[in-house]
């Protein structure tokens, strides 16, 4: 297990490396000089701008001694400051990341519920009417971009029925859920097919297996064989499954954001690339990397206590 | 209902229902496409409108004889709009396709043709995109080199590329391992030429069904792009734009200036994803 | 009679109509008695034995009588199904690792039965299950209980399989090819094993097995099986002497005999 966890680690820390190196040199593959884009707006170009930018990225240094000092702030929790803003990149990030880190956390709790549950039904009536509808209409949900079932969802549940609001992200905690509620369904919405479609094969596979059959040949009822034995042995690949789209949302809230309007990271994304922000988006990409590397890490690492086989497989390897 | 009951459903009544049901849905997605296509080409000799006419007496006009779909913000037809919007939606998720073939297929190949480090370092390239959640890459892409439509194929042309590529790796891999390739080889025929007239051409079913399924995919990407304004700009009526410029309309309970053109995506999306998948069948017979 | 199959006929559909399984099987197990089904791979033997659980392959329709202990398995309702496969009836299969969960500790694989089926409680249940982990001699059981099924050789965890087996007290048990995926050695302690168990409890085994000689040797009769009906029904010891049908003779003409086995096999026991 340690050796595991250290293994994963190092894989993490070697990727955050080559990423962080790639969105670090994006300066240097913009039009123009990387200061003029640093500073985006032609009209606050000022010998003094230009003396701040420098100075900030260690522009007169050697590319890598850039890097390796601009790593080492961020490492130090120095963001680098937005010259929109005109305030530090962290502060603008922890403003924002609590609505975008709710967001998905709801979404998370809708799609794991609601997909599991789907690909369970489906799994148990395969063959039959439950199954088809199931796979068709997760099929279909999925065919259709996400903005248009969220403006969908805007208009009949918030405009037409007035039950949600129809923007922003609410204020205490009661507004805040009430106001994210329709987000978190669109950006659930997407995911289902995945999900469902993942828990009904592997379910659909586990049924077939002998302890399976043996359990029933001593009369283990329904229930129990579906909980104990076929859903119990198919959390490996769910929970994998579901981990994975967990870390994908964390760094695709951006489009659901807009379309409601909320202030969180990824409406800051779309502001900072239409103003020229570019230590914004840095900073937020980062974050997108490195919460999309821990989830996943977290997922593997989470395997082997649902299937202790794979311990062994992987110490094998 | 017992375990019995359960186990007691066939396993293959999916595909026979697949079968069962494809012959009209799988001919209504192709006139669908048609139809798509058709718009696409000849959108200024069938749309009723200009797709920039503005009439600032029928703003949000709700549909009618004069305007079937009604008019968005400015009073332009969205009938019209849509049609005209065909082409650069279309044209839009064909270039990405196309530069995301010739990068993906152009690393496949090589990498299944020299194996060895060449595979690894590649594999290791598309594994590192892979990790690269969805969009970002596309977003920096799109941050350095500034929105518009080009940067908007491009980056996301990149973001598809490894997907491609593995595909194309698999693929080749499988063909290579034929005997023919060796009986080429030993006739003395060289690699560049074996790929380009030999195994490119076989390749090459599999590869378009695969594609179609994700021009879907690839239509949906861009929408989103020129939804959030990084691609399309404005007075273009590309679909995903229109949605955005429509957003205004739905809070005060105008839907048609969003739901048309967010519709026409999902449609075409549906329909290529059948039409896709009926053709991945049938051109992949070979596996 | 411990085990009634009277005429058992089993079809399930296929795409030229309907397969044909079982032919009019007819065969029985009394008290104390092992009784060999002998056949090769897709003879129906395994169904044979499955249909004494009602444990049917998917869609297959049946027709004639299967009874154990005077219930009837075939025409009853789910109570009665669930009454033999609780309490009556034990099956043991021959892959051991594959019939307990490998996601689950021995000790939650074991003991299901009881608990979830019986509803014991579960440190009762351990209880229990460690007592006759004893009896099949396993030892270290609180060890055993806590590991995993890939932690433990083949030969250990089909005596699990039997201890858990027997946790419920069947009167019948049925045998699927319990010893064949064993190693040699490990083979003659199980067989050796399941006779004491036999004799110490007075139950009833119908022994289904490939190997002809094995079935001779250690059963009290013998019934072939071939393309889903019985061919031949005989006493062990006369089923190599006298032969009646050609296709038990071939099958005995085919191995070669050892005439001491059946003296080291008793020995052994």
């Amino acid at each position: 297990m340690a050796a595991l966890l250290l293994r994963r680690l190092g894989a993490m820390v070697l990727t955050l490396a080559i990423s962080s190196f790639v969105i670090f040199v994006a300066i240097y593959a913009a039009p123009g000089d990387p200061v003029t884009f640093l500073i985006g707006n032609p009209e606050n170009i000022t010998p003094e701008r230009i003396a701040a930018v420098r100075a900030e990225y260690h522009l007169d240094q050697p590319l890598f001694v850039q890097y390796a000092l601009w790593a080492q702030g961020i490492l130090h929790g120095d963001l680098g400051t937005s010259f929109y803003y005109q305030q530090p990149v962290s502060d603008l990030l922890s403003s924002r990341l609590p609505v975008t880190l709710t967001l998905v956390a709801m979404a998370t709790v809708l799609f794991v519920v609601l997909g599991v549950s789907l690909g369970v039904a489906s799994a148990l009536s395969r063959g039959g009417r439950a199954d088809s509808w199931i796979t068709g209409g997760t099929t279909f949900v999925n065919s259709v971009p996400n903005f248009v079932v969220a403006l969908g969802l805007v208009s009949v549940f918030a405009v037409q029925l007035r039950w949600f609001p129809v923007a922003g992200e609410g204020a205490g905690f009661a507004g805040r859920l009430r106001h994210l509620t329709l987000p978190a369904v669109a950006l659930a919405l997407g995911s289902l097919a995945l999900i469902s479609r993942v828990t009904r094969q592997t379910m659909v596979e586990q049924q077939t297996l002998d302890h399976v059959e043996a359990a029933r040949s001593y009369g283990l009822g329904t229930w129990a064989i579906v909980t104990r034995h076929v859903l119990r042995n198919s959390l490996g690949p769910v929970v994998t499954m579901c981990g994975l789209t967990l870390a994908g949302m964390l760094a695709g809230t951006t489009v659901i954001e807009s379309v409601f309007g909320i202030s969180g990271v990824g409406n800051l994304l779309v502001e900072s690339i239409n103003t020229h922000d570019f230590a914004v988006v840095q900073a937020i990409l980062l974050y997108m990397v490195l919460a999309y590397m821990v989830v996943t890490m977290l997922v593997d690492l989470i395997y082997p206590l649902l299937d202790a086989r794979t311990l062994v497989r992987s110490e094998r390897s | 209902m017992t375990i019995d009951d359960i186990g007691a459903r066939t396993a293959s009544a999916p595909v026979a229902d697949r079968r069962r049901r494809s012959p009209w849905t799988f001919r209504a997605c192709l006139a669908i496409l048609g139809v798509a296509v058709a718009a696409a080409v000849f959108a200024p000799l069938v749309a009723p409108y200009a797709p920039d006419a503005t009439d600032f007496s029928a703003i949000w006009a709700p549909p009618g004889p004069a305007h079937w779909l009604g008019t968005d913000q400015l009073g332009r037809d969205i009938l019209s709009r849509v049609i005209h919007g065909a082409r650069p939606s279309l044209l839009g998720a064909i270039a990405l396709l196309a530069f995301a073939t010739v990068l993906g297929v152009l690393i496949g190949v090589v990498a299944a043709w020299r194996r060895g480090w060449v595979d690894t370092v590649l594999a290791r390239i598309t594994d590192v995109m892979f990790a690269f959640p969805g969009l970002l890459f596309v977003v920096l892409i799109i941050a350095v080199f500034d929105r518009g439509p080009a940067t908007a194929v491009i980056g996301m042309g990149l973001a598809f590329a490894p997907l491609i590529a593995k595909f194309t790796r698999a693929i080749a891999l499988e063909e290579l391992a034929r005997p023919y390739v060796d009986a080429y080889r030993l006739q003395g025929v060289g690699g560049v030429q074996l790929i380009g007239r030999y195994l490119l051409p076989n390749l090459m079913p599999t590869l378009v069904g695969y594609l179609v399924v994700l021009f879907g995919e690839g239509l949906m990407s861009l929408a989103s792009l020129n939804f959030l304004g990084f691609g399309a700009q404005p007075p273009s009526s590309e679909w995903g734009l229109m949605v955005q410029e429509g957003r205004a309309g739905v809070i005060q309970g105008v839907l048609g200036p969003a739901l048309v053109p967010g519709l026409t995506i999902a449609v075409v999306v549906v329909a290529t994803n059948v039409v896709g998948v009926r053709l991945s069948d049938k051109l992949a017979v070979r596996t | 009679m411990l085990l009634a199959i009277e005429d058992l006929h089993l079809s399930v559909p296929s795409p030229e109509g309907s397969r044909q399984i079982l032919r009019g099987v007819s065969l029985d197990v009394s008290e104390g008695e092992t009784v060999g089904l002998v056949g090769e791979s897709g003879s129906g033997k395994s169904t044979t034995a499955r249909a004494a659980l009602r444990l049917l392959p998917e869609r297959a329709s049946l027709s004639g009588a299967v009874s154990v202990c005077g219930h009837d398995v075939a025409a009853g309702d789910q109570a009665v199904v669930r009454k033999v496969r609780s309490e009556l009836a034990a099956m043991i299969f021959q892959e051991p690792r594959a019939v307990l969960n490998p996601v689950r500790r021995i000790g939650s694989s074991a003991t299901e039965r009881l608990v979830h089926v019986h509803g014991v409680a579960k440190d009762e249940a351990r209880r229990r299950i460690a007592a006759l982990f004893g009896e099949v001699g396993l030892d270290d059981t609180d060890r055993l209980l806590r590991a995993y099924p890939h932690q433990l050789s083949g030969g250990m965890l089909q005596r699990v399989v039997i201890a858990a087996a027997l946790s419920t007290g069947p009167r019948l048990l049925l045998a699927d090819e319990a010893t064949s995926a064993l190693d040699v050695t490990t083979q003659a302690e199980v067989l050796a094993l399941l006779r004491r168990l036999q004799r110490e409890r007075e139950m009833g085994v119908l022994f289904i097995t490939h190997d002809l000689q094995l079935a001779a040797a250690y059963c009290d009769r013998v019934y072939v099986m071939k393309d889903g009906a019985v061919v031949e029904h005989q006493k062990a010891g006369t089923i190599f002497v006298s032969p009646s049908d050609p296709y038990t003779k071939a099958l005995a003409d085919a191995v070669p005999r050892l005439p001491q086995r059946d003296d080291t096999m008793e020995a052994s026991a």
